[in-house]
């Protein structure tokens, strides 16, 4: 077994006992797709995979289809398309990342962590800015730009309406 | 991919859900699942610890890649999905405790854990997370959770066995999940209320973060927040810590 990228998941290293990594893994379980094998079972040291597909005879069910009702019957829609609505004050571009639902704002993961970003942190596309708590659901929020964080406009804590402004980004390009 | 169909086993994890969200991350399809024996640090919600001891308790994640953009009913339509399983196989009376945690005998037996990620406002994945307490004895609880928590074993008086109840969680964690996509929301609520701890009407305490709300119980929103009738009026709330008050 090729133990060589582990450094590569310092976090995980530690609990991985089984004597298998990440990556080999994602690589198992890609040949196992490729291979489309409908039974399938590997066990090893702290490890086992075990596949149990049904044959795909059947007719496929019904695809996902779900046509969002809040999309349709709700103007506020949280797709970057709004923020090109006039601003009171003419901000240079800035883009708002919105709340997709209904819930609590938090600036961290737990009580005792730092928050993920402050005013004047850069941020990549795909980087986690909150997490909005709702059911014990915890959405994070990621930016959808590169861009410089410029407003945090909730507080810690506070409740948030769906399409409410979290933060403003301005794009790097 | 249905749910279960592909299933990864570790001895010992920090987290089946942290596993389970580095792998959706990796592009992992939905319905694959983690379980593990162990977590070492197994999380409830906002960083709490879940108490996770090697081999008594049932510690599985989901990868879950819902076409549908708003999640807050997903939780109670998982938590239906467990608790007719252990209906099913052992006929005992779980009740629900909105807006996640299973209940037997005014003890928690588990709880579900929910993490999604937003890019755009549309979920890019979400990972749900089971805890239920199997085999544990009254001594293998610590102490502080000796009168909060109970295990299948105590509530069903023999050993219960992990692979019986994941088997017959499949096909319920599938059909719920699929009532959930299908936008039959009325369905999930009725049956959450019909299963809930607390009636309509009963008095209820919430600390909302801190703060203490006190008021009578009214069942569920619409998209599945809780609403209590206080001196000041009906309020609808998304998040909390909910008992009775007595």
């Amino acid at each position: 077994m090729k133990t060589s990228k582990r450094e590569d998941y310092p976090s995980l290293e530690k609990e991985m006992k089984p004597k298998i990594d990440l990556e080999e893994i994602a690589r198992l379980l890609k040949l196992i797709e490729e291979k489309n094998l409908t039974i399938f079972e590997l066990e090893i040291e702290g490890f086992k995979i075990k596949i149990s597909k049904e044959p795909k005879i059947k007719a496929p069910g019904p695809l996902n289809t779900w046509v969002p009702q809040s999309a349709l019957n709700n103007t506020v829609s949280p797709s970057p398309v709004m923020e090109e609505k006039p601003q009171p004050e003419p901000q240079e571009n800035l883009h708002y990342i919105t709340s997709p639902i209904v819930g609590t704002f938090y600036r961290a993961p737990d009580p005792t962590s730092p928050p993920f970003v402050e005013v004047g942190d850069v941020v990549k596309k795909g980087q986690t800015l909150c997490i909005i708590e709702a059911m014990k659901l915890m959405n994070e929020i990621e930016s959808d730009i590169d861009g410089i964080i410029r407003e945090i406009l909730v507080e810690n804590g506070k409740p948030v309406e769906y399409g409410q402004r979290l933060f403003s980004i301005q794009p790097i390009s | 991919m249905r749910i279960g169909e592909k299933i990864l086993y570790f001895s010992t994890l920090s987290s089946t859900n942290d596993m389970a969200r580095q792998l959706a991350l990796q592009g992992e399809a939905e319905g694959t699942v983690v379980v593990a024996d162990e977590q070492t640090s197994g999380r409830g919600t906002k960083g709490r610890s879940w108490f996770s001891t090697a081999s008594l308790g049932l510690y599985a994640s989901i990868i879950l890649r819902p076409k549908r953009p708003e999640l807050s009913l997903l939780p109670l339509a998982m938590g239906l999905a467990c608790r007719q399983t252990l209906n099913e196989i052992y006929g005992l009376n779980v009740a629900l405790k909105w807006p996640n945690d299973l209940i037997i005998n005014n003890k928690k037996v588990g709880g579900l854990l929910l993490e999604s990620s937003f890019s755009g406002g549309v979920p890019v994945y979400a990972i749900f997370g089971l805890g239920l307490n199997l085999n544990h004895g009254p001594d293998d609880f610590p102490e502080e959770l000796r009168d909060k928590a109970i295990s299948l074993r105590q509530a069903y008086g023999h050993r219960v066995d992990r692979e019986e109840i994941l088997n017959q969680l499949w096909p319920n964690i599938n059909f719920w999940y699929q009532v959930f996509l299908d936008g039959q929301d009325k369905r999930i609520i009725n049956f959450f209320e019909q299963h809930h701890i607390f009636s309509k009407g009963e008095e209820i305490r919430i600390d909302f973060n801190g703060q203490e709300i006190i008021g009578l119980f009214d069942g569920l929103s619409p998209d599945g927040a809780l609403v209590i009738v206080t001196a000041e009026g009906r309020k609808q709330l998304t998040t909390g810590e909910v008992s009775l008050k007595r």
